[in-house]
């Protein structure tokens, strides 16, 4: 009995220690410290702005350059071809005729392609269909070819040949084809080469009996349609009507909406605003209104030049289909003829413009000689050099980042100095804050550096900066962790400061090296 | 905690009995004999209790824990254990080989071995983070650990006389892991982290459920008892032990590693992001920076030998017995295990034995069991191989616990 009691207690000692051992109570956590790069870069202006945007101007320093169209519509706006189907029936002339092998007949047609004030006179098709359907009540086998005489493609004149059974007015013979149309160049002045909008076809109708004869009334009316589908042009002339664009539309610039402070202090602005026209045709153009809009501050600036409220008579384009050149109406602007400084430094972040385009504004005086090129359009283009000669005074800019914490995991961050480093080429300072919102948009906690970035020293004769070196840490503390993970947005606000607050230059060869690294204490967990 | 453990230890002290690993030698003239048998341990010869505790137990690793343990260490530090579980089972009525000297034997067990080496510069890196050891050579070279776990099935022959026995196992792999590093060395400097780092290792592709069936193999054991008499007329045994002498293949979906780069990392460069039309899809790798390569296929190993040479006490002796062996298991980190001590039965249901051990993957150990015998029907063992470690976190270095059933009948 006592080893039976001995036992038993024995059994549970060894149970209650097993199950200790194999229940963990807690995780095993410990805090680490480790220092680990983050990043590191040697940022040129190239780094910053695409190298197409970047010029070195005579003056040995840069200019940010723009060649870039602003405004344009093309053959969309001009010219349509809408669908249409082209519906015809034949018969014969007599009560009734005897079809013998040998027979046939002949018939022709000028067919309208209704464009409204639009008159072409020949297109050539970049793509499109033409689905033809034919019926024939004739009681005897036919053969049936449709030849259009004005329409050609490089293999020849458009010709279709098609065989149908015998059929009866109750039961007509039918064949139906799809017709790629692509490459066709199509003749609109009809049979006759006088009209336009008008498309000639040749019937021709024979026996495709080998030796029996039928007998055909004037009931039996063989029915063919072309329907012509998503057609569209790559050469067109003729007379394009005469229409007048105008608006005065809002132009957002989103990205100067993020200017929150500040001012900037420019220097020289050089532009150039073409209007190219790609159609051989007459226009006018007129800018009538052109007004910055700063919302932050409510300053409105309308920008002034010589030109504006003027009519400008906008030439044709010169050449033929495969060499035409778009004509030029340049509008040089610049701060000497216009107050566009004060426009720019205005940091608009929206602009009005008034404007009023004219096509063929008297009527058809060409005789039809409109004519739209491969790809040719109407536009605007902007070739503007902004010399980067500038100051900035605490310039501002906020930017808005959707932020999603990452699961660390059994890594949970605890506190973090984030250090920056760097060797400042650039003669711009920066100060950097960074705020957590939480997902009500409420701000929550805010990250600053403990110091600003220092401009390079400038040299204003020489325009030469000697980069300043420097360190700028971000403390971030287990409060921010936490907060970090409520966070759903960031707004980060950065103010820059030329050197002295004064105008700057900057070379080709500045550079901002930096490298961020951290010393971040982890608690493990497993 | 520490209660319960003194508490065990007492009861060890009362109750208990000798260690599954050194049985006592017993004669019986009974047909049937079924022993049922846990062996677990683990320990190491740097790391305390109190440290693995908190990997076993949970808890926080603080400053003062982290270095103490760290005040300790030498160049490597090794952690190990064993876990078997298991039923044997002899009958003299069976005879293999139509001979009656022999015995059937058949065992089943369930196997759990763990044996790690761990650089110093490795515990310091992962306890204490980089940044105490910038600009300094973290060396890692030799770092290896492995895990096997895996179920016995024996057939084997006995001599009804010495005892002496083979069995041929079936052995079916549950999981495992692997690994191995050569050279290895890391430089944290402010800016940059460099590695050189050359190494290997395998895995299972699953850790669950907990019979994996991952793998197969066989194995054969080997005991041998050597009987002799003194000229005072004194026995004694000798057991010379051969276990785990076979293999294991890990089927075709083990995952195979291999690395043998030098990877310096210095943060990302931001100009491989700005102003490029692909920085959207670059993403930083860092298994293709390490040069990682890995696949999937099979794996052969040998099964880790363990080979043991120990005198025995016999059961039904009383008075002292001297005891002592050596035990190896072929692992890069296991140290030759020795051990000697005294038995000592002072009437015939009961023995006790000490013993002062030193190798394995820990230090100095002493250890107790304690018998409990009713002759030819039945004994009940329960030992320690550790008992300093078993009482105490603050100079323990693991735990052991040893207990056994034997039924003859």
């Amino acid at each position: 009995m006592k080893d039976m009691m001995k036992l038993k207690t024995l059994a549970k000692l060894i149970m209650v220690v097993a199950f200790l051992a194999s229940c963990k109570k807690e995780p095993t956590t410990w805090d680490a410290d480790w220092s680990a790069p983050i990043a590191h870069g040697h940022l040129t202006i190239n780094d910053m702005i695409p190298v197409n945007y970047l010029e070195t101007n005579s003056d040995g320093y840069l200019s940010l350059v723009i060649h870039e169209s602003i405004f344009e519509f093309s053959l969309d706006t001009l010219i349509k071809l809408p669908d249409t189907t082209i519906v015809e029936k034949t018969a014969i002339g007599i009560p009734s005729i005897e079809v013998t092998p040998l027979f046939s007949l002949t018939d022709d047609y000028d067919q309208g392609y209704e464009l409204g004030d639009i008159q072409l006179k020949r297109v050539i098709i970049e793509s499109g269909q033409a689905l033809t359907t034919i019926k024939s009540p004739w009681p005897g086998k036919t053969k049936i070819t449709f030849t259009f005489p004005e329409v050609t493609s490089p293999s020849g004149v458009f010709e279709r040949v098609y065989y149908l059974d015998a059929g009866s007015i109750a039961s007509p013979a039918m064949v139906s084809d799809i017709i790629n149309m692509a490459e066709y160049d199509m003749d609109l002045r009809g049979v006759d080469a006088i009209d336009y909008n008008t498309i000639g076809i040749k019937v021709l109708i024979q026996s495709n009996e080998a030796t029996d004869n039928y007998i055909v009334t004037n009931a039996d009316s063989i029915a063919f349609s072309f329907e012509f589908k998503d057609m569209i042009p790559h050469y067109a002339k003729g007379y394009f009507g005469q229409y007048t664009f105008s608006d005065t539309m809002g132009v957002s610039l989103a990205p100067m909406k993020k200017i929150i402070g500040g001012s900037v202090d420019l220097d020289s602005i050089n532009l150039k605003l073409t209007i190219k026209n790609g159609f051989n045709l007459v226009a006018q153009a007129q800018i009538s209104k052109m007004t910055g809009i700063n919302t932050r501050t409510s300053n409105l600036i309308e920008l002034d030049f010589a030109e504006k409220g003027s009519i400008l008579n906008i030439n044709p384009a010169s050449g033929g289909l495969y060499d035409y050149v778009p004509s030029e109406y340049p509008l040089i602007l610049n701060n000497s003829n216009t107050n566009m400084l004060a426009f720019l430094e205005n940091l608009s972040d929206s602009i009005l413009v008034g404007y009023q385009l004219k096509i063929n504004p008297f009527g058809n005086i060409t005789g039809g000689s409109d004519e739209y090129f491969p790809n040719s359009k109407m536009e605007l283009f902007l070739d503007g050099e902004f010399p980067l000669n500038f100051g900035a005074n605490d310039l501002t800019i906020a930017d808005t980042l959707d932020i999603d914490w990452i699961e660390t995991g059994s890594l949970t961050p605890q506190e973090a100095l984030v250090y920056l480093d760097y060797a400042n080429g650039f003669p711009i300072g920066a100060t950097a804050k960074f705020y957590l919102l939480d997902e009500t948009n409420t701000v929550i906690d805010s990250i600053v550096g403990s110091s600003p970035i220092l401009p390079g020293n400038y040299f204003s004769d020489s325009y030469v900066t000697n980069p300043q070196t420097g360190a700028v840490q971000f403390a971030l503390t287990e409060r921010h962790f936490t907060h970090l993970e409520q966070t759903k947005r960031m707004i980060l606000h950065v103010s820059f400061k030329t050197y002295d607050s004064d105008k700057i230059k900057i070379m080709p060869e500045t550079a901002f090296d930096f490298k961020l690294r951290s010393n971040l204490q982890i608690r493990i967990s497993i | 905690m520490k209660q319960l453990l003194l508490l065990f230890c007492l009861c060890v002290g009362l109750v208990g009995f000798s260690q599954e690993f050194s049985p006592a030698f017993t004669s019986t003239t009974s047909t049937n004999i079924l022993r049922i048998s846990s062996f677990n341990y683990y320990s190491s010869n740097r790391f305390s209790n109190e440290l693995m505790d908190k990997f076993i137990f949970g808890g926080y690793i603080d400053d003062a824990l982290k270095t103490s343990t760290d005040n300790r260490l030498k160049n490597f530090s090794a952690i190990g254990g064993e876990s078997e579980q298991k039923i044997e089972y002899w009958n003299n009525n069976i005879h293999p080989f139509r001979d009656e000297n022999y015995g059937f034997l058949f065992s089943l067990s369930d196997n759990h071995f763990i044996s790690s080496t761990i650089p110093t510069d490795l515990y310091r890196v992962a306890l204490f983070g980089n940044e105490p050891y910038l600009d300094k050579t973290l060396d890692f070279s030799y770092t290896g650990g492995v895990y096997q776990h895996y179920q016995k099935i024996g057939f084997g022959v006995y001599d009804n006389t010495t005892f002496s026995s083979l069995t041929l196992n079936y052995v079916s792999g549950s999981k495992t892991v692997e690994g191995r590093l050569g050279t290895t060395s890391m430089v944290s400097e402010l800016d940059s982290v460099l590695l050189n780092i050359y190494g290997g290792g395998f895995r299972s592709d699953k850790f669950y459920p907990y019979f994996g069936l991952q793998g197969n193999g066989i194995s054969a054991d080997l005991s041998y008892n050597y009987m002799f008499e003194t000229k005072n007329a004194r026995r004694h045994v000798f057991n010379l032990r051969l276990s785990n002498v076979g293999f294991m293949l890990w089927n075709k979906n083990t995952h195979n590693y291999s690395i043998d780069s030098s990877a310096s990392y210095s943060g990302f460069d931001v100009q491989d992001f700005l102003n490029r039309e692909d920085a959207g899809a670059k993403t930083y790798n860092f298994e293709d920076t390490l040069g990682i390569s890995s696949n999937q296929g099979s794996v052969f190993i040998a099964m880790p030998i363990e080979f043991v040479l120990q005198k025995l006490p016999i059961s039904d002796l009383t008075g002292f017995q001297v005891i002592g062996g050596i035990k190896t298991i072929l692992t890069p980190n296991y140290f030759p295990y020795m051990f000697g001590g005294v038995y000592y039965s002072p009437i015939k249901n009961f023995a006790a034995s000490t013993r002062i051990s030193y190798g394995g993957f820990a230090g100095v150990r002493w250890g107790l069991d304690f018998t409990y015998i009713i002759q030819d029907k039945f004994n009940v063992s329960l030992s320690t191989f550790d008992l300093i470690g078993n009482l105490s976190s603050k100079i323990g270095h693991g735990r052991s616990l040893n207990f056994s059933l034997q039924f003859l009948f």
